[in-house]
């Protein structure tokens, strides 16, 4: 008996190396073509709570990709996308996977605190760091030091779309706010942040603050709280489980007071069927729902949605995919080709104004994200989205 | 001649550990692979930190991650290099954005800290037992969490602190995880750790023959709070970035479990669970991405998203439905005993 135990512990042990190596040795590839492709290594979460912004924003890219290989690729190399799905649990694993692979650029989740261990990965090998979507000014030296260079996101910084945000509920005569702030991420807390720097410099006033943390089971009181509250407007910026209870949570309980999120509120995934949802307002990249006033978005939501079995994409995240792609081959294309990352990262920081899909980019040796694109004011009411209008951010918001 | 056979319980763990960092090394393995073999012996040292207190006393604890968590952030914060803290860290303590540590002082840093904290809320802690214990080591895992993920005085808050020395290679790891399981062996072999098992078996006969309970149950906590401390040190130099969320819940339960797998009764157990627990983490996680030919071949599709969180769940159901102590049955390891054996079948023969 003692010995049976005894074996079947060694057999244990033996099985850990012999499925490690076996593993291993499925995973060479083959280095073999004369003129290789150029290897998007993408380290995305498209199973788990960042999936709805990370799936549109890789069909995105590769849908970019095909087209470019069908004009004949970049200098006759083509562009091959490779994934890894890291369910935000194994983000390096994923990174040194698809360094294996051959990746030569490096792509990342859509939030700077999820994407953290693989872009740290990716540019201490000195690969350009690409993240289609993280809206924050952290995607770069801020956060990642020198190396950090390397590192650009695709997304709207966060001065940018809060100014965004308050610019809008100023204009529409709402003078007093109501903010929520979610502390899970950074991204959050920066928009929440600096809603009420842009919101208190042109005249508005704060009249109640309130904290949660997503996957805490924190909302309730914040609901609580809220709801006797007289505001003109309730500044909710968030993503995943607290929007659902929070936007039906008030309206179950009688307040109406419009509801306006960032660009982490785009989409129906959540919606609550009773009560639906009404007089919730966010800014986004672009409409999903075919109602866009751009054309050239709206035929994007149409090729994104072939390539994804017929579902709509989840969030307007496709748009800075598309623009990923085009500042990519341009940034190659100034390098004469060459894919190493100090090269690229030095032409993205020449980009002045340069001109992508979804408008005008610009980034310095500091900024690293994109500001000054033209959002789109949605409206959500009775489970119905609708385009409202353009909004571009009039001065960017600050906390001093 | 019991203690010459004793210390031969010490060659398993050991034989294992080696066999894994060896392995990991070798030209087969690429470096991502690599990578799940350096977080392989990362989770040893974890488990086996938290099987120090669990194993001897039997009471369980779920706030172990807790150490594990002051170590990492211990390690991590004070490895920064101090030019990147002020745009990195912005809210430190002027003592900790104003000095860096090297690795060794890091990882040293991250035993004591650990080791302290652990002394500190043991002290009352140990007065319990069952599932009392339980819940208030469950209760400091929530604090020591949320006072991690909020207080920028002491590291990035919220925020994922970036830029920290990825120092734990494959030697570091296998290194750390053995002599973690030489510090365990030690222990468990010490009269400190025989009245402290004496105490699991039975708790009033043990009071009976003069066995301090709380004293010798603080000892174990805080020795394995300071294992965890240095465990989260390697663990913090292996990932190169940190968040609160990394050592909380989902490694709780993730060590808890490989533990329970393994053996909760036996050190080799620990060392066992850590490996098998993680070799099936990192296969099923290759073959979701499409990285096991087999698998490809066999579904016609690489496995589905999410399969590697029902596939560990179903296999540590099944191990404990089939061996309810463990793969390795509480035991400690023992050579097959071959010379007996022959003598055996030479006295049936004559």
């Amino acid at each position: 008996m003692r010995r049976t135990g005894t074996w079947v512990a060694l057999g244990a042990a033996l099985t850990v190396a012999i499925s490690m190596t076996a593993t291993a040795a499925s995973g060479a590839i083959s280095r073999s073509e004369a003129k290789k492709p150029i290897i998007i290594g993408a380290a995305m979460d498209l199973t788990a709570n960042m999936a709805p912004y990370d799936t549109p924003a890789l069909y995105a890219v590769q849908l970019a990709a095909t087209k470019i290989n069908a004009q004949g690729g970049i200098g006759g190399r083509r562009l091959q996308v490779n994934v890894c799905n890291h369910q935000l649990k194994n983000q390096k694993t994923c990174a040194l996977q698809l360094i294996q692979q051959g990746a030569v650029i490096g792509m990342v989740t859509c939030d700077v605190e999820f994407a953290a261990p693989a872009v740290q990965e990716f540019i201490n090998r000195g690969m350009l760091t690409l993240a289609p979507c993280i809206g924050t000014d952290q995607m770069g030296p801020k956060r990642f030091g020198p190396q950090g260079r390397l590192a650009f996101t695709f997304g709207n910084i966060a001065q940018d779309e809060a100014a965004a945000m308050a610019e809008y509920a100023y204009g529409r005569g709402w003078r007093r706010a109501v903010i929520v702030k979610d502390n899970l991420l950074a991204y959050f807390q920066n928009v929440a942040d600096l809603f009420k720097a842009r919101f208190t410099e042109l005249g508005g006033t704060i009249v109640q603050e309130e904290g949660f943390s997503s996957f805490s089971n924190t909302i309730q009181n914040a609901i609580s709280k809220v709801a006797p509250t007289r505001a003109d407007v309730i500044a909710f910026p968030t993503a995943f489980d607290g929007l659902a209870p929070f936007v039906g949570g008030l309206r179950a309980l009688g307040n109406d007071t419009p509801i306006i999120n960032s660009w982490g509120g785009d989409g129906n995934y959540w919606w609550p069927q009773n009560p639906p949802v009404r007089n919730y307002y966010y800014v986004t990249y672009g409409s999903i729902y075919g109602d866009d006033p751009k054309s050239a978005v709206n035929r994007l939501v149409r090729e994104v949605t072939a390539i994804n079995k017929g579902e709509t994409p989840a969030t307007g995240s496709f748009i800075p995919g598309a623009d990923l792609v085009d500042a990519l081959v341009a940034a190659i294309k100034g390098a004469k080709g060459s894919t190493r990352g100090k090269v690229l990262a030095a032409q993205l920081e020449k980009f002045k104004g340069f001109q992508a899909t979804s408008g005008k980019i610009t980034y310095s040796k500091t900024v690293h994200g994109v500001t000054g694109r033209a959002y789109r004011v949605m409206v959500v009411n009775n489970n119905q989205a609708k385009f409202l209008r353009f909004w571009k951010t009039k001065k960017l918001a600050s906390t001093g | 001649m019991t203690d010459r056979r004793g210390s031969l319980e010490l060659i398993g763990p050991v034989l294992a550990l080696a066999l894994a960092g060896i392995v990991g090394s070798t030209g087969f393995v690429d470096p991502a692979l690599e990578n799940e073999f350096k977080g392989a012996l990362v989770s040893v040292a974890i488990v086996v930190a938290l099987y120090v207190f669990v194993g001897n006393s039997g009471v369980v604890s779920f706030g172990h991650v807790s150490f594990v968590a002051v170590g990492a952030f211990a390690a991590g914060v004070m490895t920064v290099p101090v030019a990147l803290k002020p745009t990195i860290t912005p809210g430190l303590f002027a003592f900790l954005g104003e000095h860096s540590v090297g690795n060794l002082a890091s990882l040293a840093l991250a035993a004591v800290l650990g080791g302290l904290f652990a002394l500190v809320v043991g002290i009352p802690l140990m007065r319990l037992s069952g599932l009392a214990a339980g819940i208030a080591t469950f209760a400091v895992l929530g604090v020591t969490y949320n006072i991690l993920n909020n207080w920028e005085k002491i590291g990035p808050g919220p925020l994922t602190l970036t830029t920290i020395p990825e120092t734990t290679g494959l030697l570091q790891a296998t290194i750390g995880a053995i002599a973690v399981v030489a510090v365990a062996f030690a222990y468990q072999r010490s009269r400190y750790g025989r009245k402290l098992r004496a105490s699991r078996e039975d708790p009033a006969a043990a009071r009976a023959a003069g066995i301090d309970i709380h004293r010798e149950r603080l000892w174990a906590f805080a020795l394995s709070g300071a294992l965890s401390g240095l465990a989260g040190g390697l663990l913090v130099h292996l990932a190169g970035t940190l968040q609160a969320r990394d050592v909380y819940l989902d490694l709780t339960f993730l060590t808890l479990a490989m533990l329970v797998v393994g053996g909760v009764g036996s050190l080799w157990g620990a060392v066992v669970g850590a490996l098998a627990v993680s070799a099936l983490d990192s296969f099923l996680l290759r073959a979701e991405s499409g990285e096991v030919g087999f698998v490809d071949d066999l579904l016609g599709k690489p496995l589905w998203g999410g399969s590697r969180l029902v596939g560990v769940a179903l296999f540590m159901a099944v191990v404990l439905v089939f061996l309810p102590q463990g793969l390795t049955r509480g035991r400690e390891f023992h050579l097959p005993r071959l010379g007996r054996r022959r003598a055996v079948a030479q006295e049936s023969s004559a």
